[in-house]
């Protein structure tokens, strides 16, 4: 398969998954680019022991854990340079810009995805493909490399923490 | 709780911006560009081994007295067999 037929099947569902993750239009498109550079480095080898849109998924995944986790480095490495600045300038944290949220709803989806932020890699990823992406348990089990029912724990652990998350977020708010 | 999770239906999907693929293209270009260059490296490498191996391999085979060392005791019995 070429790879801009590829590109031309999966580019929104890439696109959607990163903006998901990281709520920016500029990383989520950064992101998009290398998981297509990554998939044209790779596909010789791909050797279709899953379907292709899992092992996208997979890649889109790994990619933005990768640059949430640089984006964390980056933010805690500014909080000690804060330390030191005399300015008191914060350092720019990016903002929440996801253009697929109607601006009614854009403080209630941040506060949840502010929660979803907080759980862990597997539990957040379990949580997205079900809530946003729309995957049956069978898909997110795929995606993930567990079983459905591991993949139905995790979303059940999943939702119990965000609810945790979220009334604490409420009291601090 | 599941009322706060349903508003993620809310989250429309939105397109991917139409000048990804130029982007793309360009990267998936500039690799082969930085590939090419180390597959003539790997096949100058892989020619001069190859090169070496057999310059070495000759020079050890037509070393003075390896290949008639074995070979005269044979012509010596040889002729002794059909002198005698």
């Amino acid at each position: 398969m070429r790879l801009e037929a590829i590109y031309e099947q999966y580019k929104d569902r890439v696109y959607n998954l990163a903006l998901h993750y990281v709520r920016q239009p500029e990383d989520a498109a950064e992101i998009t680019q290398d998981v297509f550079v990554k998939v044209h480095q790779h596909l010789p080898r791909f050797r279709g022991a899953s379907g292709i849109g899992t092992w996208i998924y997979r890649i889109t995944i790994r990619q933005c854990l990768d640059v949430l986790k640089a984006r964390n480095r980056r933010k805690r490495r500014g909080w000690v340079v804060s330390l030191f600045q005399t300015d008191g300038q914060p350092m720019a944290i990016p903002d929440f810009q996801h253009p697929g949220v109607q601006a009614e709803h854009r403080e209630a989806i941040h506060r949840i995805f502010h929660a979803i932020d907080q759980l862990p890699e597997k539990q957040r990823t379990a949580l997205i493909l079900s809530k946003l992406e729309q995957l049956g348990l069978v898909e997110i089990a795929a995606v993930l490399q567990v079983t459905p029912k591991a993949a139905e724990s995790l979303l059940q652990r999943a939702k119990t923490n965000l609810k945790k998350h979220l009334s604490q977020n409420e009291g601090i708010g | 709780m599941d009322e706060e999770l349903s508003l993620l239906k809310e989250v429309k999907p939105v397109a991917a911006p139409p000048f990804l693929w130029t982007r793309i293209e360009a990267s998936v270009q500039h690799l082969r560009q930085e590939q090419a260059p180390a597959a003539v490296l790997w096949a100058a490498t892989i020619g001069l081994s190859l090169n070496f191996l057999l310059t070495f391999a000759a020079l050890w085979q037509n070393q003075p007295g390896r290949s008639t060392g074995d070979l005269t005791p044979v012509f010596y019995h040889s002729e002794r067999l059909y002198n005698d």
